[in-house]
């Protein structure tokens, strides 16, 4: 079915090269990597890059995002980023695309590292349900999409796209899967009061006094319930604004592909580092412990030192990733966990510690099922990693307006590290209250983890939920820490709260 | 494989487009995006083409980083050029030359200019295809200098194929140069005049800085092949590089003679008339010293300079001091002649009408 | 009598001018009564002064009689001369200009225009002329 959405047949892989996949996938297999059937294709240097601005899909809702990340792609080649060798995605079978101007000795790496990419996948908890045919869902959802926009109108439908795009992130990461957004067990409070049938002269006797004041209680009691509304908050807001909002038909359907296609990539974010460590660990394992020509040599290593070599200042998901993975494996093969380990104080016993246990390849295996970036780094960032990689926080400095290193103490760097791997610059927020002032006006509460939201842009998304619930939205938060709060009925920003000078921007 | 992203990257070109276009006027008196010109493309900071989203302030939240430093130092790497994690920070949209000419074009209704003749240009810089051994290291030839580096190792006895590193040294490195080709193609000199004497103030100067982009803009999608001279005068006239030309200050008196010397000068030097369209822009505050110089202006004007140009342009800048006299003087002596055009701009949102008339003629 | 005692007493409407061993004193007159006197422009010559003296004692000296400050506007040496302005009036966008070659320096007022420069007569008391006269011939 994905060929049908090419204009042109995709490439495969030449025979040089196919006959070095299967060879790398024996070795693979045979090293221990558990993973889908893989397919490979050839792109040229475009074709990469549009793949990567549509996140991996051939065929997406026509929107003039793609446009813009396909742009900022070719911006970050410019300024000597990352440059993409590969793209691999979480379906079944899974699809790989290959960058077609690299040596053999890139591909036969590239091909490596997309094995530890979909072993990853397949076998890391957290992609457990996922849907692993989202080629065919993404191709669907396109094809609904245009279909709208046939009928309503190409800006309407760009606009709408517009508004429920800017939701995107107001989702509930710890879903394990969508929910159906009404619980099984859900009920309409009754409309009638549940009588049995009967007729008049019966009716004292087939519905006896105390059975009607127990349906009359357990009436009220339905009721109550309904008015606190939601029970608890929610933070997938965008279900809960799918669920109870008020828009058209067609409205409502993009909003539901969008947020589908949010949660999709939910877990990928989630477990960044530990995906692209993984896949760096095993291409770096696989090609050295295979004879490599000396013209492959080269190559290798103008490849490896662009993904793993570290910009100033930056953090390389790659580069920490794959020393915790090799950190753990190394400890566990010389025994260096439990108590013993965790209490011995004695810095030349530490290092020279062998047990001789050689646990390490149960236990990354082990960790990459259960762990995700959160857990990853908690229970594994040790204060020598953090040395050795040469780690530091940094904040922001207003007077200067400079981004100043701030420390490289383990505790500091180990925090923040988890909060930006945590929320990865969404703040969490929930719906509190579906129905507030009983004029059935969203409320959304701000939890704040010591970090302010972004006013400029709140005021435009609250005005698209606004426009997406159908009436006012309001928004509890606090800033400069004071409370504050804002709202929007679609047509008008309130804001009260404390003064806000210039934010956000360097 | 063709992907569909040639109609997405449209619409967001069109979007962008848009922009401009709508608040071009302020786009034109705005000095940042003169800032930022390269080769082919203008960066104009558009903060606001983005998909807006409830996030932190990206100062608020900090970060973690990696490599040298001492606490309290600014981190390397920060900073508007940093942000790579899309999304997390601001889009400069990018405008081909071309394209902000065409938006220039539609919107000011301007005329395409029918160039005369062709010239034959030689030495034009085209394709990187040679290897050197020096050079600066934005052409560094990465995989020939791995190559070197291999080949010096093994030779050395210090590489180890157990654990492939390659270090290069100095002798090591390649790069790329380039290969000169020549083409065929139709020319134009633009000659830039400033006046520079104590009376043009930075305000006066930053106008001509924005005027002189977007007559350059609008020149170069017309042209291939555009050179670009500089002469700065206050009682006495020189050429001088770009940089110059903006920077001088000088508190001398007017003597726009000695310009117009200059410039005449130059064109007989490197621009015979046949081969070359030559355009004249000057840019001062119409205080000329005396009437007798005037007097001499204008017959150089008539008798050398205007035989010579496709186009004259004068646009006379204001202080707080008003307007000189030297626009009049142009208008009783030379206005009538359609190669020049007269222009007053006496503050930053005149630039657009300015432009305007000095390139609706389509000359 | 000096130069300015001079000059004042020949005070009526029209051009005036006035020798005197301190030097030169030139003066268009549009009209002049007991107190005050209106005029286009007055010029002060010396025997000997050079251009970098004159802009040295000259916004000063000519500034402090009209109680406005004088900047050098322009210094032109190769063409023997300088021009110094006041600030412009943001009421009536009236500034004074005082053009000096060295020895010689003149003083009109203009208003800017639209179209240009619109030369104003000045207004003083007979006083205070005489101290621009004063101030005029400072070296």
């Amino acid at each position: 079915m994905v060929e049908a959405f090419f204009k042109r047949p995709p490439r495969s892989l030449p025979p040089e090269l196919e006959a070095e996949r299967q060879r790398i996938e024996a070795i693979a297999r045979a090293a221990g990597l558990d993973i889908f059937d893989t397919v490979f294709e050839m792109c040229d240097y475009d074709e990469i890059n549009m793949l990567a601005a549509y996140g991996g899909f051939p065929t997406r809702y026509p929107h003039w995002r793609w446009g813009m990340e396909y742009l900022q792609m070719q911006k970050g080649y410019e300024y000597g980023l990352q440059k993409i060798y590969e793209m691999v995605i979480n379906t079944n079978p899974a699809y790989a695309y290959l960058l077609d101007n690299n040596y053999h000795v890139d591909q036969k790496l590239v091909m490596a590292h997309v094995f530890g990419h979909v072993d990853f996948f397949k076998n890391n908890l957290w992609f457990a349900n996922t849907n692993r045919k989202m080629l065919d869902s993404m191709a669907d959802h396109a094809v609904r999409v245009r279909r709208i926009i046939d009928r309503v109108g190409e800006s309407e439908v760009e606009a709408w796209l517009d508004v429920c795009l800017s939701c995107d992130n107001l989702i509930d990461p710890h879903l394990g899967h969508i929910v159906r957004t009404r619980r099984e067990d859900d009920v309409d409070p009754p409309t009638d009061s549940g009588r049995l049938p009967a007729s008049r002269y019966m009716d004292s006797y087939i519905n006896p006094p105390e059975f009607l004041a127990e349906l009359e209680s357990k009436r009220v009691a339905l009721e109550a319930r309904a008015r606190s509304f939601p029970e608890t908050p929610v933070r997938d807001v965008l279900g809960f604004v799918l669920e109870h909002g008020r828009m058209q038909k067609w409205q409502r359907d993009i909003l539901d592909i969008i947020r589908n296609e949010a949660y999709y990539f939910v877990p990928q974010m989630q477990t960044k580092v530990m995906n692209e460590g993984w896949a760096s660990f095993w291409h770096t394992r696989l090609m050295t412990g295979q004879l490599l020509t000396d013209a492959e040599v080269i190559d290798y290593c103008d490849h490896h030192s662009g993904t793993t070599v570290m910009r100033p200042g930056q953090l390389n998901p790659y580069k920490v990733g794959i020393e915790v993975w090799r950190d753990i494996e190394r400890r566990w093969d010389r025994g260096q966990f439990g108590k013993a380990w965790m209490d011995c104080e004695d810095e030349g016993a530490r290092r020279d510690w062998d047990t001789k246990a050689g646990l390490g390849k149960e236990k990354i295996f082990e960790v990459r099922r259960t762990h995700n970036d959160v857990t990853f780094i908690d229970e594994f960032l040790t204060p020598e990693l953090c040395r050795r990689i040469g780690l530091f926080t940094y904040e922001y400095d207003k007077r200067s307006g400079d981004f100043l290193l701030e420390s490289r103490e383990f505790d500091d760097i180990k925090q923040k590290l988890l909060f930006s791997l945590s929320t990865h610059g969404t703040p969490r927020i929930s719906v509190t209250d579906g129905n507030h002032a009983n004029r059935g006006e969203l409320e959304l509460t701000h939890d704040h983890e010591g970090v302010d939201v972004q006013v400029q842009w709140a005021e435009t998304v609250l005005g698209n939920l606004a426009r997406v619930w159908g009436r006012p939205v309001h928004l509890s938060t606090r800033l400069d820490d004071k409370t504050a709060r804002m709202s929007h009925d679609g047509d008008k920003f309130l804001y009260d709260g404390p003064k806000i000078g210039k934010q956000g921007n360097a | 494989m063709i992907l569909n992203i040639e109609s997405d990257l449209n619409r967001f070109r069109n979007i962008v487009r848009g922009k401009v276009r709508k608040d071009l006027k302020k786009y034109m008196a705005n000095g940042e995006m003169v800032g930022k010109q390269g080769d082919k493309f203008v960066r104009i900071p558009l903060p606001q083409i983005n998909i807006p989203r409830l996030r932190y302030g990206k100062n608020e939240a900090g970060g973690v980083g990696q490599g040298e430093g001492a606490e309290g130092e600014k981190v390397p790497g920060t900073g508007h050029e940093a942000g790579d994690q899309a999304g997390e920070h601001e889009l400069d949209a990018e405008l081909t030359i071309d394209e902000l000419a065409e938006i220039l074009g539609e919107e000011l209704a301007l005329p395409r200019i029918e160039p005369k003749g062709a010239k034959h240009l030689s030495s034009v810089r085209d394709r990187y295809t040679g290897i050197t051994r020096v050079g600066p290291r934005a052409l560094r030839h990465m995989r020939r200098t791995w190559r070197e580096t291999l080949r010096r190792q093994m030779s050395t006895g210090t590489y180890d194929a157990a654990n492939p590193v390659l270090v290069p040294q100095k002798d090591d490195f390649r790069f790329r140069s380039w290969n000169s080709k020549t083409e065929p193609q139709s020319a134009a000199a633009i000659i830039y005049v400033m006046d520079v004497s104590g009376s043009m103030g930075k305000e006066q100067k930053e106008i001509v800085r924005l005027e002189a982009f977007w007559i350059d803009t609008w020149l170069r999608a017309q042209y291939k092949h555009l050179e670009t001279r500089f002469v700065i005068h206050d009682a006495a006239a020189r050429e001088v590089d770009r940089d110059t030309f903006f920077r001088t200050r000088e508190s001398g008196g007017t003597l726009i003679s000695t310009a117009y010397k200059t410039v005449d000068a130059i064109v007989s030097a490197d621009y015979p008339v046949e081969e070359w369209n030559l355009y004249v822009f000057q840019f001062s505050d119409g205080d000329n010293w005396s009437s007798s110089d005037t007097k001499l202006c204008m017959e150089m004007l008539q008798g050398q300079l205007l035989p010579k140009l496709n186009l004259f342009c004068y646009g006379q800048v204001e202080s707080e001091y008003g307007s000189g006299q030297f626009i009049n003087d142009l208008r009783e002596h030379v206005g009538a002649d359609e190669r020049v055009v007269l222009s007053k701009i006496a503050e930053r949102s005149d630039i657009m009408q300015s432009i305007k008339e000095f390139l609706g003629k389509g000359r | 009598m000096n130069l300015a005692d001079e000059l004042d007493q020949k005070l009526r409407p029209g051009v005036i001018a006035v020798a005197h061993p301190e030097g030169r004193a030139e003066a268009n007159v549009v009209d002049a009564d007991r107190l005050a006197v209106s005029v286009r422009s007055l010029r002060v010559t010396v025997a000997e002064r050079s251009l970098d003296e004159a802009i040295a004692v000259l916004p000063e000296a000519v500034g402090r009689c009209l109680g406005l400050p004088l900047h050098v506007a322009e210094h032109a040496p190769t063409l023997g001369g300088a021009v110094l302005r006041s600030p412009v009036d943001a009421s009536d966008r009236e500034f004074y200009e005082l053009r000096t070659g060295g020895a010689d320096a003149e003083l009109k007022r203009w208003r800017v225009q639209p179209a240009g420069r619109e030369q104003v007569p000045f207004t003083l008391t007979r006083k205070d002329l005489g101290r621009l006269v004063s101030g005029l011939k400072s070296r």
